[in-house]
């Protein structure tokens, strides 16, 4: 069975690829829209208002905007955090479209994506945070740039 | 049959190795000795090899299959299977469109065959114009009244200005992602 790990590791690889290119056309879709429309103006699924409240309930510290400008990911991605959060997207599950895709989130809201300044998240916690830059006014730069 | 396998563990285990001057005969010892245990492993727990079997294929999502050739294939009698072999990824998709503009060849050789003549440049000229003509029509079709009901009217803007899409195509798009912005353009622009 030792062989059947590198033969599947080859299969792996090429889901891997075609994985990777959607998330960057995502980051791409996702920054072109916040170039062209101030993050306080965008909406990005029909559920926007119920993520962003169930989010203040379920995380009273996205209250504060200097918390969702720089994203803990240890906090996020710990025990805690990540049992708190699957509680969270439980919510959402069958409602936003695919809530538990894996995507490129930027851990800084001023800042653009860049290689150190992005980790990997659901989705739905893609959304929450977003969302909740977009209301606090934390995107507005990079459409103000133009 | 099973030297056979083990011999092709073997190769694939050399072409990983390039450039390592690694002896092949220990990987090949490790492999079969793998082998064979789960092969003892398998037959304790009362599998059946299966016969016969020229080609196992998974199905996933989208379209793609995963294709085992000449696998060595066990059935236990509760009816579960166990497939030993090398996977390979198939496109399905590229696999319609290739048969797909495979018989398209064909019928266009049909065409030529039955109709020599309208090989002359007032035919192809025809035929172009037709095409467009064609395209014409289906553009009147996307401008015509879609049904925007259920989707924000500032959405849809801003799905054809980012895409360029037609309105029509910017609505099918919004609906096919269930009002996902970002998902909607994906599919647009990918």
């Amino acid at each position: 069975m030792a062989s059947f790990d590198a033969e599947t590791a080859d299969n792996l690889e090429d889901i891997e690829r075609q994985f990777a290119v959607k998330a960057v056309q995502h980051v791409e879709a996702y920054w072109n829209l916040l170039s062209a429309i101030p993050g306080s103006k965008l909406k990005l699924t029909p559920h926007d208002n119920e993520i962003f409240e169930t989010l203040l309930q379920d995380f009273p510290e996205f209250l504060n905007p200097e918390y969702v400008k720089n994203v803990n990911e240890a906090e996020m991605k710990g025990a805690l955090g990540k049992e708190r959060w699957r509680k969270f997207m439980a919510k959402f599950e069958g409602k936003v479209e695919d809530y538990n895709f894996g995507t490129i989130m930027r851990t800084k809201s001023d800042e653009e994506y860049t290689q150190d300044g992005t980790i990997f998240v659901l989705r739905l916690q893609f959304y929450a945070v977003e969302i909740c830059r977009n209301r606090y006014g934390l995107n507005e730069w990079e459409c103000a740039k133009k | 049959m099973s030297a056979e396998h083990s011999h092709s563990h073997a190769d694939g285990d050399h072409s990983h190795s390039h450039g390592n001057e690694i002896p092949q005969g220990a990987d090949v010892a490790v492999f079969a000795q793998n082998e064979s245990k789960a092969r003892k492993a398998i037959v304790k727990l009362g599998l059946k090899q299966v016969k016969g079997i020229s080609r196992v294929t998974f199905k996933r999502k989208g379209g793609f299959i995963v294709a085992i050739d000449n696998p060595d294939v066990y059935r236990s009698p509760a009816g579960s299977y166990v497939v030993f072999g090398e996977a390979k990824v198939d496109d399905l998709n590229k696999r319609f469109a290739q048969a797909s503009q495979l018989q398209a060849q064909a019928q266009a050789a049909a065409a030529v065959n039955q109709e020599p003549v309208d090989k002359s440049q007032e035919a192809i000229l025809a035929d172009f114009e037709a095409a467009s003509l064609q395209d014409k029509v289906e553009e009147v079709d996307s401008s015509a009244p879609v049904d925007e009901s259920g989707l924000e009217a500032g959405d849809i803007e801003v799905i054809v200005e980012q895409t360029g899409a037609s309105r029509a195509n910017a609505v099918k798009a919004l609906r096919d992602h269930n009002g996902d912005m970002v998902n909607a353009i994906m599919a647009l622009t990918s």
